[in-house]
């Protein structure tokens, strides 16, 4: 099981990655936060690799089940990070969003979930398949990033820290401008891969581009409450603290969207 | 007045948290079924007549925000558009050296060369870049304006124009749209209401994988017009057939429990190793080759039990107990008679009459295969597709387009030309800051 290794490897290196990050965060030293980053990057490469091997050795798209899907959210959440990280220099953020990626990287290999690859049931056999769950993740991916800088800004606002006032005041400035930055990225993800794509998707398989399942409901509440987050914030030029807020329940739902109603409530989408 | 407060974006706010909190409680309360109504003589309270628990995505307050939803949207686009437009066309070419200075991103430089060619050569530094350049002004005084990506200024109206056609797709699908169950067994042929066209079902395959789950469920279909086939068509899973505005899809299948097939296996006790391996369907003789022999299943009770009386009975529709009355005769002769059952293919044979001369055991049971179809014509689609498609197109617009304009105030002072400059934008202002540096540098560069 080749594959396992490969995501077993990039799981140590995902560790090694927060614990440079850990140091980091404790130190301050650049060579900590580089080395937390190269060992992403590594850790990336091989998880890719791992996803490349389950899709060759399936045959289908790395995300039918929830191990598959879990593993390609924790790829993304990293890969967004990397992104927004080059864009706008964010070491401090790279501990807590390794802890996410570490947390689905674990669930997914908790023996809760299922590895073995099965064969695709009728309703998942399309290419629909592919842009509709990827595009929606990394959309999601780009919404764990605001929501780490979201709470970090929470805890840079309301701590005035050893660092002069001036200084701590522009860091929460960055950490509230990338956390808009990062919505503006996930947000027309979202809403192509999870919205727009699902409803065509639904047309082709079930005859009806939207069928009120829960799945879908959930994710327009999603949609809806980023849509609140952009409208205050463009509109009424709300900053900082509320849109954190929103910033962070939207993520909350996106969460819920992907996991709780898989678990909690019953309907269309139950394979994924 | 009204008409301004509808267009604001306050109560869109509370709009947006009422849809969300209907949506969520929409996905928490158990739905009822479709044309599940309240029981006869109930009478049902007002709040549950316009929140509809069971259907809250249908109800009177559900509709009604979304109408306001709609409402809102129409009338915040509608005021914002005018001035919009007329930013976007005719901009204004004012300029006051004092007021550029004050933005973030603005430059002073002063040249040795006239305003004519220092405006020309100002113009071309823009026009390089891809900005557009406006010019106005007269002796001693030139404002030039550069602008681009000025579509990116309407990317929220054009998410909201597409919302709004995807709302009145919405409203299209509900009203004019139609759908309907098929359910064609093997060789028969159904009406599709309101499509003008019959299908057969010529033959209806369910693959499975190694590991016995399903793979594919195909149905092989003649559409007919006016009685005449028009074609041949497969329709699976994902791969719907489209035809004249209606969509046929495979949405399932199911065992045609009047049609069982039972596979049994007849041995002769005579000595002589006869062995016919047979499928009967229940009244139906079926010849057991060159003896003479028929076999007859007469009854058959998909979930055998015995009451009290002891007679024969089944329990349910369900296969749980498959047995099978059957009779053989030679020359019209009944030489045996016995049940059989599908649980113990070993015991047929033993509630023999006659000689006992063969046996029979219950080997397999399988039933005829209802296709199930779906055709739906969907008014609506062709609408939700457009406005997904402005939606798309808006946020790109919104997020990845975002306008930039570079106001530059030429002026003659004091035999000098001084050149006053400033960048806005709303969005993406690192990189703003980084291209008016850039160009500030080549103005300097002009000296």
């Amino acid at each position: 099981m080749s594959e396992t290794l490969f995501f077993q490897a990039a799981l140590v290196f995902y560790v090694l990655s927060a614990g440079a990050y850990l140091v980091f965060q404790l130190n301050r030293r650049p060579s900590f936060s580089s080395a937390g980053w190269t060992a992403g990057l590594a850790g990336l490469a091989l998880h890719t690799a791992a996803l490349v091997l389950r899709t060759l050795a399936s045959g289908h798209a790395p995300f039918t089940n929830m191990y598959e899907s879990l593993s390609f959210l924790a790829w993304s959440c990293l890969l967004a990070y990397l992104v927004m990280d080059r864009l706008f220099r964010l070491p401090r953020a790279g501990f807590f969003l390794l802890l996410i990626v570490l947390a689905f990287m674990l669930l997914a290999n908790s023996p809760l979930m299922p590895k073995d690859i099965k064969p695709l049931m009728p309703a998942l056999q399309s290419h629909w398949l592919w842009l509709h769950v990827s595009i929606t993740l990394l959309g999601e991916a780009f919404f764990a990033v605001a929501f780490v800088t979201s709470i970090m800004y929470l805890f840079a606002s309301s701590r005035r820290s050893k660092a002069p006032a001036e200084k701590a005041a522009a860091a929460a400035e960055k950490l509230d401008r990338v956390s808009y930055r990062s919505i503006a990225a996930g947000f027309p993800l979202f809403t192509l891969g999870g919205l727009v794509l699902g409803m065509v998707w639904a047309h082709k398989a079930w005859g009806a581009y939207w069928s009120w399942d829960p799945k879908e409901v959930w994710s327009l509440i999603t949609w809806f409450v980023y849509a609140l987050y952009l409208h205050t914030r463009l509109v009424m030029g709300w900053k900082g603290r509320r849109s954190a807020f929103i910033a962070i329940l939207g993520f909350l739902a996106a969460l819920f969207t992907y996991f709780g109603v898989n678990y909690l409530l019953s309907g269309l989408h139950s394979y994924a | 007045m009204i008409v301004r407060f509808l267009g604001s974006l306050k109560p869109a706010i509370f709009i947006l948290i009422g849809l969300l909190i209907l949506s969520v409680l929409g996905t928490l309360l158990p739905r009822s079924a479709p044309g599940e109504t309240a029981a006869p003589g109930s009478r049902p309270s007002v709040l549950l007549a316009v929140l509809k628990p069971g259907d809250i995505y249908r109800s009177p307050l559900f509709l009604g925000l979304l109408f306001l939803f709609s409402l809102n949207i129409t009338v915040c686009t509608l005021t914002r558009l005018g001035p919009k437009i007329r930013r976007a066309t005719r901009p204004s070419l004012e300029a006051d050296a004092d007021a550029l200075l004050a933005s973030p991103d603005s430059a002073k430089l002063r040249f040795a060369s006239g305003l004519r060619e220092a405006a020309a050569a100002v113009g071309r530094t823009l026009r390089r870049r891809g900005f557009r350049v406006r010019e106005s002004g007269a002796s001693g005084r030139l404002v030039l304006l550069g602008r681009k990506r000025t579509a990116g200024l309407f990317g929220p109206d054009v998410v909201h124009l597409g919302l709004l056609v995807v709302v009145a797709g919405g409203i299209a699908s509900g009203l004019a749209g139609f759908r309907t169950t098929i359910a064609l067994e093997e060789g028969r042929t159904e009406t599709v209401p309101r499509a003008g066209i019959n299908l057969r079902l010529d033959k209806f395959e369910v693959e499975t994988y190694a590991d016995g789950s399903v793979k594919d469920w195909k149905s092989r279909l003649t559409v007919l017009e006016n009685g005449r086939p028009i074609g041949h068509e497969t329709v699976e899973v994902n791969h719907p057939l489209s035809h004249k505005g209606f969509l046929i899809y495979q949405s399932g299948w199911a065992p045609v429990r009047e049609r069982p097939r039972l596979g049994l296996s007849v041995s002769g006790y005579g000595g002589d190793g006869f062995r016919r391996d047979i499928t009967a369907r229940p009244g139906e003789p079926a010849p057991l080759g060159e003896r003479g022999l028929s076999l007859t299943v007469v009854r058959f009770l998909p979930d055998f039990v015995m009451n009290e009386r002891r007679e024969a009975l089944s329990r349910s529709d369900e296969p749980l107990n498959p047995a099978a009355m059957v009779e053989i005769t030679k020359d019209g002769e009944t030489v045996h008679r016995g049940w059989t059952f599908g649980r113990y293919p070993d015991y047929g044979g033993t509630h023999s009459r006659g000689d006992a001369d063969y046996g029979v055991a219950f080997v397999s049971l399988d039933y005829d295969l209802l296709s199930i179809l779906e055709a739906a014509r969907d008014p609506g689609a062709s609408f939700i597709w457009a406005g997904c498609g402005l939606v798309m197109a808006g946020l790109f617009l919104a997020f990845y387009w975002p306008p930039r304009e570079i106001r530059v105030l030429i002026e003659t002072a004091s035999g000098r030309t001084v050149l006053t400059a400033a960048a806005s934008g709303r969005k993406s202002r690192e990189a703003l800051s980084a291209e008016f540096k850039s160009l500030a540098g080549e103005w300097k560069g002009m000296k």
